[in-house]
């Protein structure tokens, strides 16, 4: 796996996280942008990208 | 490493993790809690797949029915739902629905994307698809699948043909998106109002089409009239609402020869199995496709059987990527089979022979109880040139060899048929009236 890919997938598991602690705000417009970014997050993760913890691709 | 350049050996093994965690995730989903019961996801992914029962069109509208709106199926809260897409209902038997969650509306953006990018599509440039909005799942994986990499300055599915090459002339897309049926339908238009496609249409740099087989002969035509590469992309509602499958960098005809369509087995497993003995078929041979949404929330599908009839072409490709393929331009239906004057033949066969000649622009058969109570072939075909003397002797020869049928042929002006122009209105160029011939 290229680091490239590693490096994004790690950023994007940090949009997760922070998604995550928006989602807990009393508004209804915050709590829906952080299902969106995260969605959006994990969407491309899942479409694009190889994840480091699925089992040494490159042995 | 590229999701699209792994491996064979990477794919399987990304597939097998990716399968077991989908098992485990539909363990407790009523709709698959006794289609599980007893499998194991410990030993090779291929027993394991093949321990689990298919699931099919008529099982999904019976649960659907059974637990409305989505189904036991649903395998998230429904206030997760963030939009849902019905199948088209050609099939007669019924509209299905599938949910999406909002992650699974962006994935099928994100995966329809790798169809443009082999297309030609780089980033922030302007791309076009014939197709309108409603609640079939073609145009959202259009919109977000160009919209991924590109953009979509302006929409065209909803207006007429002439309307829509004035759009498309002002803001040089660099690709369309567009049914054969509506690539065509647009020529003809541009023929008939005096358009110069070449030159209005100048930064075209390629057309991707989908959901209609075509002959060769009329994908080169195309390429020679529009002055630009042809390619194809394959994709339904069951597929996680996204395209899942693409000629590469290619083309759909390479060298006169139909391409290969890549099958997106990062996100899907894909099976291609005989449908009399459901052993998985060898290279160059047709068979029935099965899919299974590795990464879907909301519906997902496992082992999903689309009645779609591939031709299986195996994973070597010039372009160095190691997917399972298909061969371009040649999906049928297995469920489309007709048998007219004792014939069995396939529609798609006899539409691929019709549409080989350049002469003709649009025609609808009609199979029905004749008067003298056998059962006819009746053409109504709309010629775009030529005598239709000489059309008729050639379609009469064509029929006749290629199928062992003469039909009974009418010529028609255009606006007489029917007009196939997005995916959410598949063409149905043969129609079977016999039963309403018999009922009378």
């Amino acid at each position: 796996m290229s680091d490239d890919n590693t490096a994004i997938w790690h950023k994007l598991e940090e949009i997760s996280r922070i998604s995550g602690e928006l989602g807990e705000f009393d508004d209804d417009a915050v709590r829906m942008f952080a299902q969106r970014v995260d969605s959006l997050a994990r969407a491309f993760r899942d479409s694009m990208l190889v994840s480091p913890d699925l089992g040494g691709l490159d042995e | 490493m590229q999701v699209d350049r792994l491996t064979g050996q990477q794919i399987k093994r990304l597939q097998a993790n990716k399968l077991a965690m989908l098992i485990e995730r539909l363990r407790d989903n009523p709709f698959y809690t006794e289609r599980l019961k007893g499998v194991s996801t410990d030993g090779d992914m291929h027993q394991t797949l093949r321990a689990i029962e298919p699931v099919d069109k008529e099982q999904i509208l019976r649960d659907q029915m059974d637990n409305p709106p989505y189904g036991n199926r649903l395998n998230v809260p429904k206030e997760r739902v963030a939009m849902a897409h019905t199948t088209a209902g050609t099939s007669g038997l019924g509209q299905e629905v599938h949910a999406l969650t909002w992650r699974d509306v962006e994935a099928a953006g994100y995966l329809s994307s790798f169809a443009f990018r082999w297309a030609g599509l780089r980033y922030s440039e302007p791309a076009a698809f014939n197709v309108g909005f409603s609640n079939s799942s073609g145009g959202n994986a259009m919109l977000r699948g160009i919209q991924a990499i590109g953009q979509t300055p302006f929409l065209i599915g909803q207006s007429g043909f002439a309307d829509r090459l004035k759009i498309l002339a002002g803001y040089d897309p660099v690709g369309l998106y567009g049914t054969p049926s509506a690539i065509n339908g647009l020529l003809r238009t541009a023929e008939e109002i005096g358009f110069d496609i070449k030159k209005e249409l100048a930064s075209l740099r390629f057309i991707l089409v989908s959901a209609e087989p075509f002959p060769i002969e009329w994908a080169e035509r195309m390429e020679e009239a529009w002055g630009v590469r042809l390619l194809e992309d394959y994709g339904a509602t069951q597929s996680a609402s996204s395209i899942c499958a693409s000629v590469c960098e290619h083309g759909a005809v390479v060298n006169g020869k139909r391409g290969n369509m890549h099958l997106f087995e990062w996100s899907f497993l894909f099976e291609i199995l005989d449908p009399e003995t459901g052993n998985p078929v060898k290279e160059g041979e047709p068979g029935e496709l099965y899919i299974t949404n590795l990464d879907k929330e909301a519906s997902p599908l496992l082992r999903f059987r689309t009645r779609d009839r591939v031709k299986y072409t195996g994973r070597k490709c010039a372009c160095g990527r190691e997917l399972m393929s298909i061969e371009s331009g040649s999906i049928t239906r297995y469920d489309d089979l007709m048998k007219i004057k004792g014939q069995n033949v396939w529609p798609a066969d006899m539409e691929k022979a019709l549409f080989s000649l350049p002469e003709i622009r649009e025609f609808l058969g009609e199979v029905a109880i004749g008067p003298k109570g056998r059962d006819e072939l009746y053409l109504q075909v709309a010629l775009a040139e030529g005598e239709a003397e000489s059309v008729e002797n050639k379609v009469r020869s064509m029929f006749k060899s290629q199928f062992n049928i003469s039909p009974q042929l009418r010529f028609v002006h255009v606006t007489e048929l029917p007009q196939w122009q997005t995916p959410e209105r598949k063409s149905r160029r043969f129609i079977d009236k016999r039963q309403e011939g018999l009922a009378r």
